[in-house]
């Protein structure tokens, strides 16, 4: 798992492709969000938060689709697949490397788009932190799948937001409550029921994904 | 996982498998003891590259057994033990583009077990290809000569004991493919290899035996090694070659 994590962070060190094409979608969503929505419902922390991840849902499907692509590309899976080692093992690489580009965007995102939104309070808190770390892992987990099932096929690029989205839905309507109330230093035991319901979530797209990878490297 | 000491490296009996209505193998036996090249010779689309891409583990037969090492393979796929000791030199390099020469070399190195480090694995392999001046390239800026160094480098690092060789010697220049023949030649006296080619010369190099593609099965054309021309000339009746 390591070795994966480390190869995929050496590669985008090397090319800074998904960080930057994450990014730069993720902007320009913010800056269509501040020029169409209306100045008075922006200052609403829970339609920040719908924004928020609404951008990081988009953006994420071309980081995922990418991370399969440099696997893809001149066969390095079928090398990986032959490799000696747990092939969950290499899923759970990919979820850590995606996870660690989508966690880094979606913090430089926050507060940019807080300052372009105009919204009135952003107070970091353990509850907004906690919100990101397991939307971002569950979204990696069920993203890394749904790019690697759709890999093997032509219609790679339609098939996985049609795989992706709506398997992610559950994870959309908690996480966008916990992160509107983390936004307002609402305290983490109120919400307690969308915490147990994320972490169901990304335990469950871990497991699935770690246990069904093996199928997914062979023909 | 019980492993026979001194197994056959490739016992293959009844392969079937199909893509859609097309079924590519039928029926396909194949014994590969150490110490031999077989080599597999047919026109293309007669099944060479499905039956390597079952013997190394990444596709399975719809029928039939595969037996690496004394294990059988094809029901719950092959485990990580059997997979260590299997190499493939595929049409593509299977490496990463982005990453440099020595970089692509010590992330596969470190996937392996060894007594070695990755490192000194994959410095190693890359003196063997002759690869030391471009270690520090990206893979993606690498000429089509070079690029098979490395997919030969990779595929060899962890000294398979089965190898298998899609066009291994594609693209090389002469003396890198004189370099290479001799790394295989040396490789062959203590494992086992398949070849797939369309090169007569590099079948007369390498092979110790030749079968050919027929209908979906495998035919023994050749039980010992053979010179150019008679590979030729074999590939020639297969309809391999014109």
């Amino acid at each position: 798992m390591w070795v994966i994590l480390r190869k995929d962070l050496a590669i985008e060190r090397r090319t800074g492709e998904i960080l930057s094409s994450l990014l730069l979608l993720a902007l320009l969503m913010v800056l269509v969000f501040a020029f169409t929505l209306e100045p008075e419902r922006l200052r609403d922390p829970g339609l920040l938060a719908g924004l928020l991840w609404a951008t990081l849902l988009f953006s994420s499907t071309l980081a995922f689709g990418r991370s399969v692509v440099l696997e893809r590309e001149a066969g390095a899976w079928t090398a990986l697949a032959m490799a000696p080692i747990d092939r969950g093992a290499v899923f759970l690489g990919k979820v850590a490397a995606n996870l660690v580009l989508l966690l880094g965007a979606a913090i430089l995102v926050l507060p940019v788009m807080a300052v372009l939104l105009g919204t009135r309070a952003l107070v970091p808190s353990a509850l907004l932190g906690l919100s990101l770390v397991l939307g971002t892992t569950g979204m990696a987990a069920a993203g890394t799948l749904g790019a690697a099932l759709a890999s093997r096929t032509r219609a790679r690029e339609v098939l996985l937001p049609i795989v992706t989205f709506p398997l992610l839905a559950p994870l959309l309507i908690a996480v966008v409550r916990t992160t509107a109330g983390g936004l307002v230093g609402t305290p983490l035991v109120a919400l307690r029921p969308w915490l147990v319901l994320l972490g169901s979530f990304d335990l469950v797209f871990l497991v699935v994904g770690w246990l069904t990878f093996d199928h997914v490297l062979e023909d | 996982m019980i492993v026979a000491p001194g197994a056959e490296p490739v016992a293959a009996r009844g392969l079937v498998k199909g893509f859609g209505a097309l079924r590519v193998l039928a029926g396909v036996d194949l014994d590969v003891p150490r110490g031999s090249c077989v080599a597999i010779v047919g026109p293309n689309g007669a099944g060479k590259t499905t039956l390597l891409r079952i013997l190394a583990g990444i596709s399975r037969p719809a029928a039939g057994s595969v037996r690496l090492f004394g294990h059988e393979c094809s029901r719950n796929g092959t485990p990580a033990p059997i997979r260590a000791r299997v190499g493939l030199v595929a049409h593509e390099p299977l490496v990463y583009r982005d990453l440099p020469v020595r970089a692509n070399l010590e992330v596969f190195a470190s996937l392996y077990p060894g007594s070695e480090g990755a490192a000194t694995r994959a410095g190693r392999a890359l003196e063997r290809f002759g690869l030391e001046q471009v270690a520090e390239r990206p893979a993606r800026a690498l000429s089509r000569g070079f690029l098979q160094r490395l997919a030969l480098a990779r595929a060899t690092l962890h000294e398979p004991e089965l190898l298998l060789l899609d066009e291994p010697l594609t693209g090389l220049d002469a003396s890198a493919r004189e370099r290479t023949l001799d790394e295989l030649v040396a490789h062959r006296a203590r494992a086992a290899q398949i070849l797939v080619s369309h090169d007569a010369a590099d079948i007369a190099a390498l092979a110790t035996s030749v079968h050919g593609f027929r209908r979906g099965r495998l035919a023994r054309l050749s039980d010992r090694p053979v010179a150019e021309s008679d590979a030729r000339r074999l590939m020639r009746d297969l309809g391999a070659i014109s």
